[in-house]
C-alpha cells in the first residue's frame, strides 16, 4: 500500500494546544501574526508536557476553544494558511549526546499514541530505563510510515539503537505481530551487528531477556499476537519480559519503555532531519471508494477535507469515528482537526452499524472466552449496571484493557465495554476525592447510596 | 426410694451447677463490664433508623454515639429535620433553633428544549453519558435527564418528567443532598423554602451559543436586573444571579424574561403576585413542583 501525501490548501487549519496527556500548552503567538511551517507555537509548562508546532505557513486568524478529537473543547490556534513553502531551518544532530537527543525529543513535540510525551517515557523523572520496547503489533500498518518497504527493517532497528542511547538502556526489542508475515520476513534478511536477525516467539518463559541471551546481542527482533485496546501497555510489558504490573502501575515503573512505529518514525525525523512532530499518517476507511487508505496528513487539518479531499462520504454514512472501529471515539461533527495521536478516520454507513437494541444477558460466556484479560464481562456489566462499583473492582475491573471484543462478540448486544468503563472510571473518581469516614466499607461513587442500600 | 433419691440427686447437681454458672456470669459482668452512655441508646432510638447515611455517618448508630460526643450536630439528620432535632435536643437539654427547611433546585430547564448534538446509545446514566464528549446536549452546563439523581435517592422523591427534567417531590423529600452529590454536571443546588423565584439556568456561554441550542437558558440580556425594583438580580458571565436576601418575589422578573428562565415556585401560600398571575406562570409553577 502506498502512502499518499494530502496536498490540500484548506481554508482553516485548527491546531489544538493539548494533543498530549498532560497540561495545555501555552500560546506563543498571537492573533495577526505570520507562522511558518515548523514553529513553535505553544510551549510546554512542565517536563512531562510536549509543545506544539504549526504545520503550516498562514497566518493565525483566532485563538480559541475548538473541537478536539476526544469530544471536548480545547483552545486551539486557527491558521489561515497560503501556498508558501517556507519553513524552519531543521537542523540534524550529529553524534548527539544522551542529553542532547533528550531535550531535541522534548522540542519536537513527539507523543506515542497514548497521549504520553515519548522524552518522559525514556526517561522518567523517577525511573531509570534498562530496557526499550518497540511495539510494531499494533493495528497500525507497520510500513504505513516508511517510504520504502526493503530498508525499513534497518531504519526500524536503527531507531531502536537511538532510543536506547536517548534512554540510557542496555537492552532493546522489536516486537512484531505473528501475522505480519512481511514484516518477518524483511527482517530475517537483515542483520544486527553482523548477526542475522532471527525473530523469535513469545512463548511461556522465553521472553525478550532469553532472547537476547540467546543470540548474545542488546538488540533482538521478537514476534507475538497481536494485542490492541486502550490499556494494553501492562498486558504488552507481561508478554514481553514476564513482569507482572498492577493496573495503577506503568511499565517505566519496571524500568521498561514502550515506544510504538509511529512515534520512533517522528522521533527519526526529529533528529536526523531536525523536522519536529507536524504530521502523521493516518488510515482512512469507508470514505469515497470505500477501500482504505494511507494518507500523510498534516496536524491540524480537519477531517471534513481529508474526507472531502478522498472521495467524499459515501451514500448512507451515519458514524465518523476518530481512529478505529473497537477503541475509537465517535465524533458528532466532522470540524475536528487530525491531531498527534489521531492512527486513523473510520466511517460506518446505516448497514454498517450493528445493531442498537440491547436485550438481557443470556448467560453465553461468550465474553468470557474472548476476554483477553481473564475477567468476566458479563458479570462486571451486571455489577456496573446496578452500581455495585467496589463489586467489580474485587473482580478486577481495573485491568480491563478496554479492547471491546467482549461488547463486539456479544449476541444480545449489550453495552459491555461502556459499563466497564464506566466503572473504572467511578472507582478511579471515588478513590482520587472520596475519603471513607471509619466503618463504612462501601465506596459511594455513582450510586452515592453512601452504604445504606 | 431409690426414685426419690434420683429427683434429689438431679435437682441438686443442675441447680449447683446453675448456681455456680450464675456466680461466674455475674462475676464476668462486673469484671468486664463496659460503660455505656445511656443517653446513646436515647437519641438511637429516637432517630428514623433507615440508616441512609445522608448525615455523613455509616448508619444511625455512629451519628447517635457522634451527636452525644458533640462531633455531630443536633440537627445532623436531614431525615428527622426540625422535630427529631427538638427532641433529641430534649434528650441531651440542649436548645434547638429552627432551621429553615431546604429544597434542591434544577438549575436547567433545557431538557427537550435543548438540542441533542448527537443520537447517544449507551449505558442510561448520566456519569456514563459524561464520559462521551461531555454528554450529548448541545449546551455543556445542562441536565442530560439519566437519572443519576433519581437513583441516588433514597426517599423516591425525585421522578423524570415528559420534559427530560428532574422533579423533586416535596412531600417525600428529606433534604439530604444526596441527589445534589449524585449530580455530575452540578445542575441541583439547595434553596430554602422561603426563597421563591429561581433562575433555572447555570450557562455562562455567550448569549449566540444559548440561543443556538436551547429555548429557555439565559441569555444574559439584563432585562431583569433592569426590572427589578429591590435591585436583587446581577448579570454576571451571562448568568442572571438573584440575591435571595433582597429578593421580595415580586414576580417582575418572571413576567418580564423573555426566555422563561426565571421561575416562580408554587407555594401553596398567596403571594403578593397573585393576581397578576396569569394561566400559563401558573402552569410553569406546576411544572416546578412537580
Amino acid at each position: 500500500m502506498e502512502i499518499e501525501t494530502l496536498n490540500i490548501l484548506p481554508e482553516k487549519m485548527v491546531i489544538p494546544l493539548k494533543q498530549h496527556a498532560g497540561e495545555i500548552c501555552e500560546p506563543l503567538v498571537d492573533v495577526g501574526d505570520t507562522v511558518i511551517t515548523g514553529q513553535k507555537i505553544g510551549e510546554a509548562k512542565s517536563y512531562s508536557n510536549v509543545p506544539v508546532h504549526s504545520s503550516v505557513c498562514g497566518e493565525v486568524t483566532a485563538i480559541q476553544d475548538s473541537h478536539h478529537p476526544d469530544g471536548s473543547k480545547i483552545k486551539s490556534i486557527i491558521i489561515k494558511p497560503n501556498d508558501s513553502e517556507e519553513s524552519i531551518n531543521y537542523s540534524p544532530l550529529e553524534n548527539p549526546t544522551q542529553s542532547q537527543l533528550i531535550s531535541r525529543i522534548k522540542d519536537a513535540g513527539v507523543v506515542d499514541y497514548t497521549g504520553e510525551p515519548i522524552h518522559s517515557i525514556l526517561q522518567p523523572e523517577n525511573n531509570e530505563i534498562h530496557t526499550v520496547i518497540i511495539n510494531a503489533t499494533c493495528s497500525e500498518w507497520m510500513y504505513g510510515h516508511f517510504k520504502s518497504v526493503s530498508n525499513s527493517p534497518e531504519q526500524l532497528l536503527e531507531m531502536l539503537k537511538l532510543l536506547m542511547q536517548a534512554s540510557g538502556a542496555s537492552k532493546g526489542a522489536i516486537v512484531l505481530s505473528n501475522d505480519d508475515e512481511e514484516s518477518i520476513d524483511a527482517f530475517e534478511r537483515t542483520t544486527v551487528d553482523g548477526n542475522p536477525v532471527h525473530v523469535g516467539p513469545l512463548v511461556g518463559k522465553r521472553t525478550i531477556d532469553y532472547y537476547l541471551e540467546d543470540m548474545d546481542s542488546d538488540r533482538v527482533v521478537v514476534s507475538q499476537d497481536r494485542i490492541y485496546g486502550k490499556n494494553t501497555q501492562n498486558l504488552f510489558t507481561y508478554f514481553a519480559t514476564g513482569c507482572k504490573l498492577s493496573p495503577d502501575k506503568h511499565p517505566n515503573d519496571a524500568g521498561i519503555a514502550i515506544c510504538s512505529v509511529k512515534s520512533a518514525k517522528a522521533l527519526y525525523d526529529a533528529i536526523y532531519e531536525g523536522k519536529p512532530s507536524f504530521e502523521t499518517v493516518i488510515s482512512v476507511s469507508g470514505v469515497g471508494n470505500a477501500n482504505p487508505q494511507k494518507v500523510l496528513v498534516k496536524v491540524g487539518t480537519l477531517f471534513k477535507d481529508v474526507i472531502e479531499h478522498l472521495g467524499g462520504y459515501r451514500e448512507n454514512s451515519v458514524k465518523l469515528i476518530a481512529n478505529g472501529t473497537m477503541t475509537g471515539t465517535a465524533q458528532y461533527t466532522d470540524k475536528v482537526p487530525v491531531i498527534k495521536t489521531t492512527t486513523g478516520i473510520t466511517i460506518q454507513t446505516e448497514d454498517e452499524l450493528p445493531v442498537y437494541d440491547t436485550y438481557p444477558c443470556i448467560h453465553c460466556t461468550k465474553c468470557v472466552d474472548i476476554c483477553p484479560m481473564e475477567l468476566v464481562p458479563s458479570r462486571l456489566a451486571i455489577l456496573a449496571d446496578q452500581g455495585r462499583f467496589d463489586e467489580c473492582r474485587e473482580m478486577h475491573v481495573m485491568n480491563c484493557i478496554e479492547c471491546g471484543r467482549c461488547a463486539a462478540i456479544c449476541p444480545s448486544k449489550r453495552h459491555l465495554l461502556q459499563l466497564n468503563q464506566y466503572a473504572k472510571e467511578a472507582i478511579r473518581r471515588s478513590y482520587e476525592d472520596y475519603q471513607p469516614k471509619e466503618e463504612s466499607s462501601n465506596v459511594t461513587l455513582g450510586c452515592s447510596c453512601g452504604g445504606g442500600r | 426410694m431409690d426414685f426419690i433419691n434420683v429427683i434429689i440427686q438431679s435437682v441438686a447437681v443442675l441447680g449447683g451447677l446453675g448456681f455456680a454458672i450464675g456466680i461466674m456470669l455475674i462475676a464476668a459482668s462486673r469484671i468486664f463490664h463496659v460503660e455505656t452512655d445511656p443517653l446513646v441508646e436515647e437519641v438511637l432510638e429516637a432517630l428514623p433508623g433507615a440508616n441512609c447515611g445522608a448525615c455523613g455517618y455509616a448508619g444511625c448508630s455512629t451519628f447517635a454515639e457522634a451527636v452525644v460526643s458533640e462531633d455531630a450536630p443536633i440537627d445532623g439528620c436531614p431525615v428527622g429535620g426540625f422535630e427529631l432535632a427538638q427532641q433529641i435536643g430534649g434528650i441531651l437539654g440542649k436548645e434547638v433553633s429552627q432551621g429553615e427547611k431546604q429544597y434542591p433546585v434544577v438549575r436547567c430547564k433545557g431538557g427537550v428544549n435543548c438540542v441533542n448534538r448527537f443520537d447517544y446509545v449507551g449505558v442510561q446514566d448520566c456519569n456514563a453519558v459524561m464520559m462521551l464528549s461531555e454528554g450529548e446536549k448541545g449546551c455543556s452546563y445542562g441536565c442530560m435527564g439519566r437519572g443519576t439523581c433519581v437513583r441516588a435517592c433514597p426517599f423516591g422523591a425525585i421522578t423524570i418528567g415528559e420534559d427530560r427534567l428532574p422533579h423533586i417531590n416535596k412531600n417525600l423529600c428529606t433534604s439530604c443532598g444526596l441527589c445534589i452529590e449524585s449530580c455530575p454536571n452540578d445542575i441541583l443546588v439547595f434553596g430554602k423554602e422561603s426563597e421563591k423565584v429561581h433562575v433555572r439556568c447555570r450557562s455562562h456561554d455567550k448569549p449566540k451559543a444559548v440561543k443556538a441550542v436551547c429555548t429557555t437558558g439565559c441569555i444574559g440580556c439584563k432585562i431583569c436586573e433592569k426590572n427589578c425594583p429591590e435591585d436583587a438580580i446581577k448579570v454576571n458571565n451571562f448568568l442572571a444571579e438573584i440575591d435571595q436576601e433582597k429578593c421580595t418575589a415580586c414576580g417582575i422578573c418572571v413576567e418580564k424574561c423573555p426566555q422563561g428562565t426565571i421561575e416562580m415556585k408554587e407555594t401553596g401560600e398567596k403571594t403578593k403576585k397573585s393576581t397578576k398571575q396569569s394561566a400559563d406562570s401558573s402552569e410553569t409553577a406546576e411544572a416546578d413542583a412537580g
